[in-house]
Parts: C-alpha cells; sequence; structure tokens
C-alpha cells in the first residue's frame, strides 16, 4: 500500500511544531516568544491541533468501525476507540471554551473532565477487546507463555512507575474530586499499557505491513499521551512548569498519531 | 499479510512451496479468512482472497 499523500504535510507540519514548542522550552526568554509566538499563540496553535487531530480520529474511527459488519469481533472495539475520541473532542472542545472563548484558565476539575474519564474507560476497553478479537483469530502466532510473559513485565513496570508517580500525588492531598482525578489519569494510562503492549507485540508479526503500521502509529500515539499525562501529573503536583511545551508536544504528538493510524485502518480496510 | 505468520498457516497445513495446489491455496485461504476479517474486514479480505487467487491464476480479473 501506497504512503498517504497526507504524510508529507504532516510530517513538516510535526517538525515545525516540534521547532516552536521545544525552541520555547530552551529560550523561554528569547524574543521570538515574547514578542511573536507568545504563550496565547501557543496556546491557539496547540489547541486547535490536538482539537483537529482529536476530532479526525473520532471521524475515521466511526467509519472504521462500520467497515466491520455488525458480527465482526473487531466492530465494537473499533466502537469503543471511536467514542474514546469522540469524547477526548469534547473535552478539548471544552478546554478551548475556556481558553479561547473565555480566555481564562482552565479549573480544575471542569466539566472537560467527565469527558476524559469516560474517553480513558472506552480506550481501555477498546484496547482490551481488540487484544482479545486478535488473540482468537487465529493470526496471532506465539506462545501463550510469551504473551504472559510480556503481560506481567508490562504490568510489573507499570505498578512500579504507578508507585513512583501516585504516591506524591496520594500525599499532595487536595479535595477528594482532585485527588481521585490526578490519580485517575495516570493510572489508567499504566492500566491501558498493559493490553496496548501485548496488541504491539502480536502486529510486530506483521511487521512491514500495513496492519502494522496501524498499530505502531497508533500505540506510539498512546505512549506520547502517557508521558504527557505522567509528567503533567508529577510536574505540576511539584509546581515544576519549565516542560510545560514539552507536555504539550506530547500530547499534540500522542492525539497526531492516534489520528493518523486510525486513518490508516480506514485505508487498510477500504 | 507479513510472510512468517503465512509461512506459519503452511507448516501448519503441511504445505511446502514448491508443491501449492489450487486446493491447497483454497485450504491457506480458509485458514486465514477469519484473521483477515478481524484485521481489515469483511470487504478488504474478500479483494485480498481475489488478488491471491488471480495472482496464482486460479481466477480471472474480470470474474
Amino acid at each position: 500500500m501506497k504512503r498517504a499523500a497526507i504524510d508529507l504535510p504532516l510530517v513538516l507540519l510535526g517538525a515545525a511544531l516540534l521547532a516552536i514548542f521545544i525552541g520555547q522550552a530552551l529560550w523561554p526568554d528569547a524574543s521570538l516568544y515574547r514578542d511573536v509566538i507568545t504563550a496565547t499563540v501557543r496556546l491557539y496553535v496547540g489547541g486547535v491541533c490536538k482539537l483537529s487531530a482529536l476530532v479526525l480520529g473520532a471521524y475515521y474511527g466511526w467509519r472504521v468501525a462500520a467497515r466491520f459488519s455488525p458480527k465482526n469481533p473487531s466492530r465494537r472495539p473499533w466502537q469503543a476507540l471511536a467514542v474514546w475520541l469522540s469524547t477526548w473532542s469534547a473535552g478539548q472542545a471544552c478546554l478551548g471554551w475556556y481558553q479561547w472563548i473565555l480566555a481564562e484558565s482552565t479549573p480544575f476539575p471542569s466539566v472537560a473532565d467527565p469527558f476524559w474519564v469516560f474517553g480513558y474507560l472506552s480506550m481501555v476497553v477498546g484496547f482490551a477487546l481488540l487484544l482479545r478479537a486478535y488473540v482468537s483469530s487465529g493470526l496471532a502466532f506465539g506462545s501463550g507463555r510469551g504473551y504472559a510473559v510480556l503481560g506481567g513485565l508490562v504490568a510489573s513496570a507499570a505498578l512500579l512507575v504507578g508507585y513512583v508517580v501516585l504516591a506524591p500525588i496520594v500525599s499532595a492531598g487536595g479535595t477528594p474530586l482532585e485527588l481521585a482525578l490526578n490519580l485517575a489519569y495516570p493510572l489508567l494510562d499504566l492500566v491501558a499499557l498493559v493490553p496496548a503492549a501485548l496488541l504491539m507485540r502480536i502486529t510486530f508479526q506483521l511487521r512491514g505491513g500495513s496492519v502494522f503500521r496501524v498499530w505502531a502509529l497508533l500505540l506510539g500515539g498512546f505512549v506520547a499521551m502517557a508521558v504527557g499525562d505522567v509528567l503533567y501529573a508529577y510536574l505540576t503536583m511539584l509546581d515544576v512548569h519549565a516542560v510545560d511545551a514539552v507536555i504539550d508536544v506530547s500530547f499534540i504528538a500522542g492525539y497526531g498519531l492516534a489520528a493518523r493510524g486510525i486513518y490508516e485502518q480506514h485505508r487498510v480496510s477500504a | 499479510m507479513a510472510g512468517a505468520l503465512l509461512r506459519g498457516h503452511c507448516e501448519k497445513l503441511g504445505l511446502r512451496e514448491a508443491e501449492v495446489s489450487p486446493a491447497d491455496t483454497e485450504a491457506l485461504l480458509d485458514a486465514i479468512r477469519p484473521g483477515l476479517h478481524v484485521f481489515v474486514g469483511e470487504d478488504r479480505t474478500a479483494s485480498v482472497e481475489r488478488e491471491i487467487r488471480i495472482a496464482l491464476g486460479l481466477q480471472r480479473r474480470s470474474t
């Protein structure tokens, strides 16, 4: 399958965003960032990129789900992944309402949080159901023991990272709702990491093909989002904001890669 | 479809590359069809199967 025509513009856009945000992290006092690419400009640029990626990902997610028949075990998982990106689109739009329309900082918790939480749950369910569908497909070669060992290793690593990241969040306190949300986001990332790693293991056997490209992009996006979530939760708690630009890049890259992966699945199943 | 997976299915079916008959091809397609359905959907699976049959001379392009 030929590479999509959209790839070159996407790579150029990604490089430009990377240069803008990482440049700001490295030289925050440069006149370019004080006078031209100000914090407000970066807020708009970042927000528009995130919302666009999420909306496009959701759109193609629903189209992919529709390509599988109602009896196909892949249909519901793709619907769950489409719900994930649809609800996150709504969440991002809520953030845009505060940032662009009301021109104020986003409160926490906000009306966006139910969308994020519901989207996370849909993502975890989608990954888990797709894992089940792929394992039962007969194309998932390899021993069950191998998958169990990989799942165990990833779960152990997730527990370790979870302890390091979540313990200080618990001790930092806050209202019960703030605490619950601060714990929920990185925790759900770590939970989703296990089926995501196993999906990567299955599709790695298809490397070189289009299906592998779908999952390399989708799971690469998931990892970028997870890194952004963990950094955000940890550094916000420590009141460290020097790498906020890096966190922004993580989210933009995460949403962009996920959307591109779903678009690739749309091309594969077309 | 990745070659390693196809070779795995060929081994399961006891097929060797030099001696794949039309019946063997159909058996192989039957074996990979459920997997293809899950990964790429029913429509794409049908077109992949058709491409394989055409490539092997088991089906004409117009049919």
